[in-house]
């Protein structure tokens, strides 16, 4: 009970906050417009890369970042955003200006670039608002500054719009605050007009109705083909099969990101059929006796169930190119929860997981070593397509091999074949942290710091960093340290050498090149290698809080049937899995969507750092709480990945999934435990 | 016994499948192409409209009662435009009968603006003639025949394709002989192997339906809480209400366009799930957990649903989320029903749901939709066909209540009178649309009804006081008649005029009456008194089947050149816009891939015995559910009403054959 209102609360804030944000959006774009809360119109951001170009009038000096205007009639060209379109508004922000004002000309080129239209402008330091014509559709726009040779300006944002802007930071906060108060206000007679009418209501109506009929259907479901597929094995088989499915699953799921199956609405069908199919084979294989009800009166189970519902609804009401990814979650998604959480050790399920991943990790080194250069000043990008996902498979594997530390340091495998896991996790651990430094991906690079502090506070506080005992293991981890550094050093020169020496190179089609080096290392890799830098994308011309801007611009309540949002003439990926996931969804998903991590973070650390481990009987795998430290770690990173990556994929990478599964696995833990109270 | 029968549709089942799969494999191989997208993979091809062959040229003529051309002058031509949107063709096949001699002729390409952007010049003969496009967008084609005052032939086909054809019939039935040799020499051979499986390890063949209806019965159990939201006697006028909305939300979907509109299309989905699913809610009695399912007509419906929701998992569609609609709304419904101590009160508020809305939908169209004339009239929806489909189903109402008074007296003078009355005004008033609509299929089922209602009569001619009903029948339907034919059609014509209530429905589709095909012709079709005696003597008048069959023959044949193994998303492109299939069996097909046609097919053959077997053993409401089985199927043979959220036959049949799931007698089993 304590746990629901804990969870009632915090729906109700995030929704709060959301429904706050909602209509000051609204409020700002001066209509209700669930289609678009802040009715921007069109909107076209200018990349800085294009405001730091220069022209035959308007020189740019880098050290200064302005413009040295050559000429008195210096004009500057900018391409809009490909499309022949009419604009009203030309928000012009200028940092430091020589002059006190430059008049100006604004001129309309159309497809051809032919001139349709000009005006004069006058241009001051600060944010200029240019009103243009909306009568003109253009493609091109010139800005001309007049009689100002040798004068200078820096201009540090330019924005076309069809709508005038009204935003700005102090206007939404004081609407924000206004629309919080209000709606709490509201909530507050709600729950106080609730509390007169609930018990009536309670007799009607019960939500949980809802999904004890589908925990029924599971049952069904999951005794006819269970019964068939894992009733018939013994559980040595059970756990080779469920290996087998796994290592499978995830090598589909590396398969599919290389082959960009998930980035295609016609092959991700296909692909999220097997994916289905693998997933419900590994549950049917589990099988182990009649299913039961399982108590999912708990929040994160309600957090799952309310989360894919909400995608549910989306799609809905939104028709979507890769529209399936929701319902196949809640509902084999579900059902493999429900059969997890009715295994009798489900611990077993997740240790072959764990299994899985680390055989199709080192299948992936060797893969690595032999096929897959790292280039020099480029982001490595290893098994996958583009660095960033790297990062998150290899942030993952540290994970798990941090746990398995952890639970090597706590003693509780058996005294025989000690020495060759300390080597395997030690080394596995150093390898993953290598390729996340390799990738050069910052959240990567934050989430593993934060996952090797959370490791070592953990050991801290159950006093291992001062055992005794830690002596008597000084060997192991010296061995396994050594092991990791010759390791580590072999996959570094291999994949720098090896791939070009024995010719056995692979590029993907699409592969995306990153690099993050300075303006002036680039200037010389430029001079030296152009042709070896083409298709490469420089970190610093993402302009990531552009981005968010235009996917912020774009919240709606029911979602998009685009998965990407045009900045800068391109789609480009949010990089911010809330921003993904509420473009996709609407924004209000965020509600539950955040509850899941809150709650799985909450909960695992709460049980991963206390002392919560309850055993039905003594063997290992009945100790309830049994890799919670992993589904902890699994959340903190997930979670920083959200902030600043692309980690909504879960159907299409193995570090999503894991979470997913450890969401499922929390949630049964908990399930478990009140029904054990 | 019924071990034979069962073995005999499995075996129809089974050689339908490996004749489905051995043409399949002769067509793959064939055109040396393994393609599940389009298994006759041979490219697009684009056949010019045969209308277009009967309009005039420059000195270019058509008989048209020998549909022979006729050069006239010593310089002619003839423009053929592409309708559809595909403007990228390779070749030009061109096939001429009756030439009498080789002529040359000059083909030009035309262009965007309709002019020659390319010129071939090509020595014609009888039979096909090959021409190379040359590679640019072709929108037309100019055929100028020069110095053959005189010549006459016949034009049989003009066809652009993509890809130059590979095979036709000659090698085809080779082919295919030698696959179906060796499917069947595969399938002894499996079915060896599965014989050995199944004496070894036993099945477990209706183990599933037994957990289905578990599931149904949990749902049920726990639905029908809404029971309480009634008192006893008010539950059959809540499912008549519920009934009524079905009917509405349906007529919603087609006559605003709904269904066409993604989010508008689940949201009506939705609601007419939830009004079947109440329904189920509301007749559960929950005596016993089971009904006696264990029926080739139930596993058939299983399959056909799930073989659906497959294909719609991996192809978008148009009309989405049938099978979940189908397995989780209307199925528990059926169970519910089939649990019922009296299931034929359902069948009744149904009836009477539908002749509430039919009603409903007179006043509308006296009210509101004027009769115009020289066009064909539209009712209450936007299409002339679709309103016949829609008279055809309501007609069952009628007929069936008519067939009740001459199976049972009903309960006092008034009743007798008011079911005649309401039953003789309903079937004359619903032929008086008909005629209207001039829809020759609808005309066609309402015969077809007719004559079932009269066989009806027939087995019912013992019974007493017969001769006395049938003359008040006569007597009533005369009256009815000339009252509807003359009162009603002045009111029709007349009110909504009068009244300035005129309402135009999104999509209104005007169609000249008699077939013609020009608006000048409207003037002529408007002092037609019976116009549709014009349309189908000008159609059994044709020389071919296709002016029979209005075209459908094309549409079916490029129906049947795209199926493949999982369906499709979209109607096909045919001359000017995309179009349904024109029959029931090909749409599926189409739509979901071409394997359903099994389950289909079964399903057919079922609902079709059972209804029929119940009609003769002289059931309560078995007229309404043989009619309503027939009115599907036989409308299904040159319309499409299997595509779903459209129509009330659909509707209608969909409901109607939960009540075939379970006999009478199987009940007490």
């Amino acid at each position: 009970m304590k746990g629901e209102k804990k969870f009632c609360f915090c729906i109700v804030l995030f929704t709060g906050i959301l429904i706050s944000v909602m209509a000051s959006m609204m409020r700002l774009g001066g209509r209700i417009n669930f289609k678009e809360f802040m009715s921007a119109g069109k909107v076209y951001d200018f990349s800085s890369a294009v405001l730091k170009k220069s022209s035959a009038g308007w020189l740019y000096q880098p050290e200064e970042r302005e413009y040295l205007l050559m000429a008195n009639k210096a004009t500057k060209r900018y391409k809009l955003n490909g499309k022949e379109q009419a604009w009203e508004f030309l928000y012009l922000t200028v940092d430091k200006m020589s002059a006190p004002s430059m008049e100006g000309v604004i001129r309309y080129y159309g497809k051809n670039k032919e001139k349709r239209f000009e005006h004069p402008v006058q241009i001051s330091e600060g944010e200029n608002l240019i009103l243009l014509n909306p009568e003109i559709p253009m493609t091109h726009m010139a800005v001309q500054i007049l009689n100002a040779k040798g004068e200078s300006l820096s201009i540090s944002s330019m924005q076309i719009r069809t709508t005038p802007s009204w935003y700005t930071r102090e206007h939404f906060i004081k609407l924000f605050v206004a629309g919080f108060c209000a709606v709490s206000m509201l909530f507050f007679l709600f729950s106080m007009l609730k509390r007169k009418f609930f018990r009536k209501a309670k007799k009607c109506w019960d939500w949980y109705c809802l999904v004890d009929i589908l925990q029924y259907g599971f049952q069904l479901f999951g005794d006819y083909f269970g019964s068939w597929i894992g009733g018939k094995l013994s559980n040595v088989q059970k756990r080779y099969a469920r290996k087998f499915l796994y290592s499978l699953l995830f090598a589909w799921m590396v398969i599919g990101n290389v082959l960009n199956w998930t980035g295609q609405a016609e092959s991700f069908r296909y692909y999220l059929a097997v994916c289905a199919i693998l997933f419900l084979l590994a549950a049917f294989v589990s099988w182990e006796k009649e299913l039961d009800k399982v108590c999912w009166k708990n929040p994160l189970a309600q957090s799952w169930l309310l989360l894919w519902l909400g995608t549910m609804v989306s799609d809905f009401f939104v028709p979507k190119e890769m529209g399936l990814a929701g319902s196949m979650l809640f509902f084999i998604g579900t059902f493999f929860m429900f059969s997890w959480q009715n295994m009798e050790y489900p611990y077993r399920m997740f240790r072959d997981i764990i299994d899985s991943l680390e055989i199709i990790f080192f299948a992936g080194i060797i893969y690595c070593m032999l096929f897959r250069t790292k280039m020099p000043a480029i982001d490595y990008n290893g098994l996958f397509r583009n660095p960033e996902d790297f990062s998150m498979y290899a942030v993952l594997m540290l994970c798990m091999f941090l746990d398995e530390m952890d639970n090597l340091l706590k003693r509780d495998l058996p005294e025989k074949g000690e020495l060759y896991y300390y080597i395997k996790y030690i080394t596995g651990g150093a390898a993953a942290f290598y390729f996340v430094l390799r990738c050069g991906h910052l959240p990567g690079l934050a989430a593993s710091v934060t996952a090797c502090a959370f490791f070592f506070v953990k050991q801290f506080k159950n006093g291992m960093l001062f055992d005794r005992k830690i002596l008597k293991i000084f060997g192991h981890i010296g061995m396994g340290i050594s092991a990791a550094a010759l390791s580590v050093s072999i996959i570094h020169i291999s994949t720098k050498t090896l791939p070009i020496v024995l010719d056995l190179e692979v590029t993907y089609k699409g592969e995306q090149l990153l690099t993050g080096v300075s303006d002036e290392v680039w200037e010389g890799l430029l001079e030296l290698e152009p042709e070896g830098l083409q298709g490469v994308i420089r970190k610093s011309d993402m302009e990531q809080f552009t981005v968010w801007r235009n996917y912020i611009r774009r919240w709606n309540l029911f979602g998009h049937s685009d998965g990407m949002v045009r900045v800068f003439r391109n789609k480009v990926q949010p990089y911010s899995g809330y921003l993904s996931i509420s473009h996709r969804y609407g924004m209000f998903i965020l509600v539950p969507y955040a509850t899941c991590q809150l709650f799985l973070i909450f909960f695992s650390g709460k049980m991963a750092y206390g002392d919560k481990t309850r055993a039905k009987d003594k063997t290992y795998e009945s100790l309830t709480g049994r890799g919670v430290f992993l589904v902890f770690l699994l959340g903190i990173s997930y979670v920083i990945f959200c902030v600043s990556g692309n980690v909504d994929m879960p159907w299409g990478h193995p570090f999503c999934f894991c979470f997913y599964a450890a969401v499922g696995y929390m949630g049964g833990i908990i399930g478990t435990e009140k029904g054990q109270a | 016994m019924g071990r034979t029968v069962k073995w005999s549709i499995k075996t129809s089942m089974c050689f339908l499948f490996g004749l489905i799969s051995c043409v399949i494999l002769t067509v793959m191989y064939l055109a040396q192409s393994i393609n599940i997208e389009c298994f006759y993979d041979v490219g697009d091809i684009y056949n010019v409209r045969k209308l277009a062959y009967a309009y005039a040229g420059n000195n270019w003529l058509c008989d048209s009662t020998t549909e022979e051309i006729n050069i006239t002058e010593d310089i002619a031509n003839k423009m053929f435009a592409v309708e559809v949107q595909k403007k990228n063709w390779n070749y030009l096949y061109l096939d001429l009968e009756n030439l009498p001699k080789e002529t040359v002729w000059e083909v030009q390409v035309l262009n965007q603006a309709f002019e020659a952007a390319g010129t071939i010049q090509q020595e014609m003969r009888n039979g096909i003639n090959i021409l190379e496009l040359p590679e640019q967008e072709v929108y037309g084609i100019n055929f100028v025949v020069s110095g053959e005052k005189g010549l006459t032939f016949s034009l049989k086909k003009i066809q652009f394709r993509e890809r130059i054809k590979m095979f036709g019939l000659e090698e085809f039935f080779p082919a295919f002989a030698v696959i179906s040799f060796l499917f069947l020499l595969g399938c002894f051979f499996v079915r060896g192997i599965w014989r050995k499986r199944r004496i070894s390890r036993g099945t477990r063949a209706g183990q599933w339906i037994g957990d289905v209806q578990k599931f149904y019965a949990y749902l049920l159990e726990k639905g029908s809480k809404v029971q309480n939201l009634f008192a006893p006697y008010s539950i059959p006028k809540a499912r008549t209400c519920l009934f009524f909305l079905c009917f509405l939300l349906i007529y919603l979907m087609v006559a605003y366009r709904w269904r066409w509109k993604f989010a508008a299309q689940n949201q009506m989905v939705l609601l007419i799930g939830i009004c079947i699913l109440l329904i189920g809610f509301l007749s559960w009695e929950g005596k016993k957990p089971f009904a006696y399912w264990k029926k080739p007509l139930v596993a058939a419906w299983f399959a056909l649903w799930l073989f659906c929701m497959v294909s719609e998992f991996f192809v978008e569609k148009t009309f989405r989320n049938i099978g979940i609609f189908m397995l989780l709304s209307v199925t528990p419904f059926y169970f519910s029903w089939n649990q019922m101590e009296n299931p034929t009160e359902l069948i009744r508020d149904l009836k009477r749901a539908l002749g509430w809305f039919y009603w409903a939908s007179c006043i509308f169209c006296i009210v509101c939709r004027p009769l115009t004339a020289g066009v064909r009239y539209m009712g209450s929806f936007n299409n002339p066909n679709t309103f016949a489909g829609f008279l055809a189903t309501a007609n069952l109402v009628f007929l069936d209540n008519l067939g009740q008074g001459f199976q049972k007296s009903p309960k006092g003078k008034k009743k007798k009178k008011l079911q005649l009355i309401n039953g003789t005004a309903g079937v004359a008033s619903i032929f008086f649309f008909l005629q209207l609509t001039q829809s020759v299929t609808g005309i066609g089922v309402f015969v077809l009804e007719c004559m079932i209602f009269l066989l009806r009569l027939f087995l019912n001619r013992k019974q007493g006081g017969h001769g006395k009903r049938l003359l008040k029948l006569v007597g009533a339907a005369l009256l009815s008649s000339v009252l509807i034919f003359t009162l009603g059609r002045w009111c029709l014509v007349n009110v909504a005029n009068l009244l300035h209530t005129v309402v135009h429905l999104p999509g209104d589709f005007y169609q000249i009456a008699s077939n013609k095909g020009f608006f000048t012709f409207a003037a002529y079709a408007a002092n037609d008194e019976l116009p549709v005696l014009n349309r189908i003597v000008q159609k059994l008048s044709g020389n071919n089947y296709t002016v029979l069959l209005s075209g459908r023959d094309v549409v079916w044949d490029v129906y049947v050149r795209q199926l493949n193994l999982l369906g499709h998303e979209k109607w096909m492109e045919i001359w000017e816009g995309r179009m349904h299939a024109h029959n029931n069996l090909l749409q599926m097909m189409y739509d979901y891939g071409v394997f359903v046609a099994l389950p289909y097919l079964a399903t057919v053959y079922y609902s079709l015995r059972y209804s029929l077997e119940n009609f003769f053993q002289n059931q309560e409401f078995s007229l309404f559910v043989f009619g309503a089985v027939v009115n599907y199927h036989v409308a299904g043979i040159a319309e499409d009403v299997s595509s779903p959220y459209a129509f009330a036959s659909w509707l209608v049949y969909y409901l109607v054959i939960g009540s075939l799931f379970i006999k009478q007698a199987d009940k007490k089993m």
